[in-house]
């Protein structure tokens, strides 16, 4: 086995929390190599802005990894999961398949327990993530509009808004009518030119990547600066174990490069940002005498209380043209109405809706999907492309889900990725509450288009590989018996191992989670930078 | 996979079948007659390659009609070719200019565009109801 050279810290993937940890601690000083198992993508290589892009979102850059199947894909086996976790390898991680929704959640979200006697509390507030959000709002070059009411004073995009366009006017006077909360919606995407970022040419294609390099993924907005500030970033390396020492210190991490080679990397600190399947899946794969039942494991909670956000949407079909291919895709408008506990609901916590565009004509095909033999093909199929095509948008609906034991990520016995490593079994079930929630907001959203005078609504109750977001496995706490790493993502058993991605949080809100992890992230390295001279080192 | 002429021949039958021709729209037989735009499907969709071959056998030996026979004795086929045919035809850009669909192009927002878009009283109803969130509870709470 080779060994690379010994770093200060060592990063274990390249998306968004893996990168603002890499750039934070480099700019500190610091020397730090950053392995990832997949590679750069080039913004010239995703298919948005070609015509066969409908045809190349089913396959080569469908956001599945399963769908997908590309060399730095790993497979998951998601036999006992209603909803499959769906992510994407390389240099910028899923936040180059994202869509750029970029959400803080709610106070609330902080105090689930508290307030709603569900879940467990944060081991901080809003308040206190709010400077962090501040600053990771500002390197990923946000646009928005200040004044949401359903947040406290103080959030203030950096970049103006997105037009809303006909889209979003349609669906704002519908939510008028009903009086419900709705805003423009901040993304992660440049409304005007700014540092490594194109301005948003609205092609409409952002979940498939942004051809113009407008959309805020982390190799454009992390990556060149971590670089020049002196990380090393190595691709094509797949981890498949955290190595520690007697003392119980992490040491680093063995990686198999795209030879088939296996390499040391070595270094006094170790950060994991393999989100919240990777992370745990690792932590697993790095059993051994000392730790059998993973490293970091003495709570028994690595892989337990996965959240995934299950998602629904509606289709509002209506008699006018809207436009509705143009982008950002990305959200044109969010509404939290139904986002806090109301005690005369069947379900606790609640959803946030992204009003979005619906993009191309074979995707107006999918309206039919559930159809007998004559329903989608025949007589129809062309009439209903031609009348639908650009007079649609869709409200999404991103709900919460509880933190369960039995929702969980392990080692499958038989599955293995293409290095012989055992792929994670994804085993999760949408559980009552959720699908209460999932119902009233469904019909909720009926009303919304209904209001907004659509002509016929069509919905798809769960999406089953949606939306990608991969929470709660390595839950944050003080408690080491309840928790695997503490407020500032450190593990309770491991002390210079830390865990910076969605896997640490406690409960799921439900927003997007991007913001929120790329503040904890910067929270953390910040942190890690503080207490650096008191830290035990291997 | 390359469509020779007697694929091309099931295939564009199938489109016809599939989706059936309107007036005002191209005809999906001529649309896709000369494989052009089924070869470019095919290329992006290359892991469909052996179900398309899979249906082209099953029906070479039958005369039109062939989709419903493909739907019955191979479900996976079918909805393979489905895909295939409907995808290619709508990558036309007759089909697109017919059917009002201007593909997924760059058309940036002029620099006024989303402030003209908010300049009238759209937000006024979510302005005036307050702020709506729950607040940190006081720790005293």
């Amino acid at each position: 086995m080779a060994n690379t050279d010994h770093s200060d810290v060592l990063v274990i993937g390249a998306g968004p929390s893996g990168a603002v940890v890499t750039d934070h601690l480099a700019g500190a000083g610091l020397t730090v190599t950053c392995l990832e198992q997949g590679r750069w993508v080039n913004p010239t290589e995703f298919p948005g802005d070609k015509l066969t892009w409908e045809l190349s979102a089913q396959k080569r850059w469908h956001h599945d990894p399963n769908v997908r199947q590309t060399p730095e894909d790993y497979p998951t086996d998601v036999t006992n999961a209603d909803i499959h976790p769906v992510m994407m390898a390389g240099v910028g991680g899923s936040s180059l398949l994202y869509g750029g929704h970029w959400m803080r959640l709610l106070p609330s979200d902080f105090r689930a327990r508290t307030l709603d006697g569900v879940g467990d509390d944060w081991p901080f507030t809003y308040e206190d993530l709010a400077p962090y959000y501040d600053r990771v709002d500002h390197a990923m070059s946000v646009s928005g509009l200040e004044g949401d009411p359903a947040y406290p004073p103080g959030m203030v995009p950096p970049l103006p808004p997105h037009p809303i366009g006909k889209i979003g006017r349609r669906a704002a006077a519908g939510m008028n009518k009903l009086g419900w909360h709705w805003w423009p919606a901040p993304n992660a995407i440049a409304s005007q030119r700014v540092g490594n970022l194109e301005k948003c040419a609205r092609i409409g294609s952002c979940e498939t990547g942004c051809p113009q390099g407008a959309k805020a993924s982390v190799d454009l907005t992390h990556w060149p600066s971590a670089l020049a500030r002196g990380a090393q970033l190595i691709t094509g390396a797949r981890v498949n174990q955290v190595t520690t020492n007697p003392q119980g210190l992490a040491t680093g991490a063995v990686y198999i490069n795209r030879e088939g080679h296996e390499h040391h990397a070595t270094a006094d600190v170790v950060v994991l940002a393999a989100n919240g399947i990777g992370t745990p899946r690792l932590l697993l794969l790095s059993a051994d005498p000392r730790h059998p039942d993973g490293l970091a494991n003495s709570s028994g909670l690595v892989g337990k209380r996965l959240m995934l956000h299950p998602n629904a949407e509606v289709t509002g079909y209506y008699d006018e043209d809207l436009d509705s291919w143009l982008g950002p895709a990305g959200q044109a408008l969010h509404s939290l109405e139904f986002y806090e506990t109301e005690p005369d609901r069947d379900f606790v916590r609640g959803a946030k809706w992204n009003l979005m565009p619906t993009g191309g004509p074979l995707r107006t095909l999918y309206a039919l999907r559930d159809q007998e033999y004559e329903g989608p093909w025949g007589n129809q199929v062309l009439e209903w492309t031609r009348s639908t095509i650009g007079r649609s948008f869709q409200w999404g609906i991103n709900s919460e889900d509880l933190p369960e034991d039995t929702n969980h990520v392990t080692l499958d016995p038989e599955l293995t990725d293409s290095d012989g490593m055992p792929a994670p079994k994804i085993t999760y079930t949408i559980s009552e509450n959720t699908r209460r929630l999932l119902r009233y907001n469904l019909d909720r959203a009926h009303e919304a288009h209904q209001a907004a005078g659509a002509i016929t609504t069509l919905e798809t109750p769960i999406w089953e590989d949606q939306p990608g977001h991969l929470l709660g496995t390595v839950r944050m706490g003080s408690d080491p018996q309840t928790s695997v790493v503490d407020p500032y993502g450190r593990a309770h058993d491991v002390p210079n191992l830390f865990i910076v991605d969605g896997s640490v949080f406690p409960t799921a809100g439900a927003v997007n989670p991007t913001a929120t992890i790329c503040a904890i992230a910067l929270r953390a390295a910040e942190h890690m930078v503080q207490t650096g001279p008191d830290r035990e080192a291997s | 996979m390359t469509i020779n002429d007697a694929a091309i021949q099931i295939l564009t039958a199938l489109a016809d079948e599939l989706l059936v021709p309107v007036p005002d729209l191209p005809v999906p037989s001529q649309t896709l007659a000369d494989g052009a735009l089924l070869h470019t499907a095919l290329d992006v969709r290359s892991d469909q390659r052996d179900l398309v071959e899979r249906a082209c056998r099953l029906l070479a030996a039958r005369t039109p009609p062939y989709a419903r026979h493909l739907f019955e004795h191979d479900n996976n086929a079918f909805h393979a070719v489905a895909n295939l045919v409907a995808g290619a035809y709508l990558m036309s850009a007759e089909v697109r200019t017919r059917i009002g669909y201007p593909g997924q192009a760059r058309r940036p927002a002029h620099l006024e565009e989303a402030a003209d878009q908010l300049s009238d009283d759209i937000l006024d109803p979510v302005l005036s109801r307050g702020p709506i969130y729950r607040p940190t509870p006081d720790p005293q709470d």
